[in-house]
């Protein structure tokens, strides 16, 4: 049985059935959604603002040390592929490690994986500037139909690299005009 | 640096000024700043006004992108609105760039505070490309098993804060009609603001101009900041000192009449007490820092109300004693130990407070609230070094009872004893003395 703590038109609030913490604070928007881009600007914005104020509940009302805000995109693959965002209340040697273990990177290889990300970067910074909606282009429809592809790619292993970096070349093929 | 020798040596005004600096000079190292400001280098991956999104040098994936605000907030409940929106604006689209180009769906990783995590004193968050089967397990959210008190404690104060911190965002954001969806508390706020505005008739008139959500918004604060009632009731000298130091306050009652709103919340409590018909434990539970950090109301009005209780239950036998001084003056009060004054003024408290019962017969008495001395956080400590304070000068202390306007102003003076009296109601305290003493 969820502990529903706050509900309106876009977002539910709860208390999961089998918290990580007592101070724990799940948000699920209302609307079907697996990816972030399934939602509108307005909805993510909505999200982000209660995982906020319930980290500043498990602040001043929980005395919370510190909170984590943790929303992880769902895969196709899951039972129940529906996105929420965690908020979890942090205390002095509570044992928990949201840390991760540094990936070396060769510079060259940060440099390229920099380079792609910012191409298409600013295709999106140009959207929010003009106004023009970035997520309903080619690439949201594509994203649906591509990612199942992506780990179809992984599964069959070989060369994962050189495939991500064909798609990136095709790609930006079709940007061409 | 200084050691916790000199810290402790500090006065609390020093201590502030040192913090101050300590920021400045946080925001001067502030790694983040210089890679905004350009003097460290970043493979920035998006930039624009308020934003800026570089990779990590540190990453968990390949791909791992920060994004922070140019400017220094240390978490985020701390950014202002616009960057906030923006910010998840941005945080949208870049998932979607990395969908887009790596093929890969995205975590959002925020740790507010050092226990969570946080690594610099800048705000921001990571964007982490995920993929099924990598070996990112720590962002998993794990599960646990609790019961007991403690944690039924827990979600009861997160079931009642909830709602009304997000009631008062939406209200600022003019986006009331998203509540549509109400539960049975919803309605109950409603109910209550309704009340207020039916009540309220003459409030309309100085706050005519405003549009009704503006005293809706103030109907409803009111309501759940009865301590603040209480303010402005007694004291609206005291709110508007509180407007003049936080733009905050300033923008709730901006162009309202603070002394017609004062005369008219007198007049409505002669007329018909209102009761907010809630348990001391649901008021304890209640707070809403986020419209009036200023009175932080929180623990401390429950508390002090039953310790008032056994205070005076304990003094019986000294009370029995200095009764039979008869008309004290006011020499053997300075005489008469620290209990005398504690006592007096409690007892004056539990006086006052049968009065209200009393006019209030009808309705639930023991949900009544009486204007408090002592606002602070820790009001039982703060009233002991007060006394402490008086001990030592007994001159201050007349000073006090026969002008506490002087006094107030002489507090600008001496921050350290205005520190003493923080959130003191001192006219308040003035006139339990000169109660005291008339006895």
């Amino acid at each position: 049985m969820t502990f529903i703590v706050y509900e309106d038109k876009l977002v539910i609030a709860y208390i999961p059935e089998k918290p990580m913490v007592p101070g724990h604070i799940r948000i699920q928007p209302r609307k079907k959604a697996r990816l972030l881009s399934d939602l509108n600007p307005e909805e993510v914005e909505h999200l982000f603002y209660t995982a906020s104020y319930s980290a500043t509940i498990l602040f001043e009302g929980l005395q919370a040390h510190g909170t984590n805000i943790i929303l992880t995109e769902k895969s196709e693959k899951e039972e129940d592929p529906q996105l929420c965002i965690d908020v979890i209340s942090r205390i002095q040697e509570d044992g928990l490690n949201f840390q991760w273990q540094p990936l070396k990177l060769e510079p060259l290889e940060m440099d390229k994986i920099a380079d792609q990300l910012k191409d298409k970067a600013d295709y999106f910074k140009d959207a929010l500037v003009n106004n023009r909606d970035f997520f309903a282009s080619k690439g949201s429809s594509s994203s649906k139909t591509i990612t199942p592809k992506s780990s179809a790619v992984i599964k069959e292993e070989e060369d994962e690299e050189g495939n991500k970096k064909t798609n990136y070349l095709l790609k930006s093929l079709h940007r061409i005009p | 640096m200084v050691t916790q020798e000199e810290w402790d040596k500090m006065s609390d005004s020093e201590k502030q000024e040192f913090q101050k600096k300590a920021l400045e000079e946080q925001k001067k190292n502030c790694i983040f700043c210089k890679i905004v400001s350009g003097e460290i280098p970043g493979k920035k991956v998006f930039e624009d006004d308020k934003v800026i999104a570089i990779l990590d040098i540190n990453p968990s994936a390949k791909g791992h992108i920060l994004v922070l605000p140019k400017d220094h907030y240390a978490i985020l409940p701390l950014l202002p609105p616009e960057i906030f929106k923006h910010m998840f604006r941005v945080c949208q689209g870049l998932s979607k760039v990395i969908d887009d180009t790596l093929l890969v769906r995205s975590t959002i990783y925020i740790a507010n505070g050092a226990v969570a995590g946080q690594q610099s004193p800048h705000f921001l968050f990571h964007i982490v490309p995920r993929d099924d089967g990598d070996k990112l397990s720590n962002f998993d959210i794990k599960e646990n098993h609790f019961e007991g008190e403690e944690f039924e404690k827990y979600k009861a104060i997160i079931k009642q804060n909830m709602p009304l911190i997000m009631k008062n965002h939406l209200q600022r954001e003019n986006r009331l009609d998203l509540l549509d969806t109400s539960n049975s508390q919803e309605q109950k706020q409603e109910q209550s603001v309704s009340q207020v505005e039916s009540n309220e008739n003459p409030m309309q008139k100085s706050l005519s101009n405003n549009p009704d959500e503006r005293r809706e918004q103030l109907a409803l604060i009111l309501d759940n900041n009865p301590q603040l009632k209480e303010i402005i009731k007694n004291n609206p000298e005291e709110l508007e000192k509180a407007m003049a130091q936080d733009p905050r306050i300033a923008e709730i009652f901006k162009g309202v009449d603070i002394r017609a709103l004062s005369t008219n919340l007198k007049s409505m409590d002669e007329d018909k007490p209102r009761f907010s018909g809630e348990s001391i434990e649901e008021k304890a539970q209640k707070f809403d820092l986020d419209n009036l950090p200023f009175f932080d109301e929180m623990d401390s009005s429950a508390s002090s109300d039953v310790e008032f209780e056994d205070k005076v239950e304990q003094n019986d036998d000294v009370e029995v004693e200095t009764e039979n001084y008869g008309d004290s003056s006011y020499e053997e009060i300075e005489d008469s130990p620290l209990e005398r004054e504690l006592s007096g003024t409690e007892n004056d408290k539990e006086e006052f407070q049968e009065e209200q019962e009393d006019i209030a017969e009808e309705n639930d008495a023991t949900s009544h609230n009486p204007p408090k001395v002592f606002l602070g956080e820790n009001p039982l400590e703060q009233r002991e070094k007060v006394f402490e304070y008086f001990e030592e000068k007994p001159k201050a202390k007349e000073l006090l009872k026969n002008d506490p306007d002087y006094f107030i102003e002489l507090l600008e003076h001496k921050p350290e004893v205005k520190l003493l009296f923080e959130d003191v109601d001192i006219k308040l305290l003035s006139k339990r003395l000169r109660e005291v003493e008339q006895k």
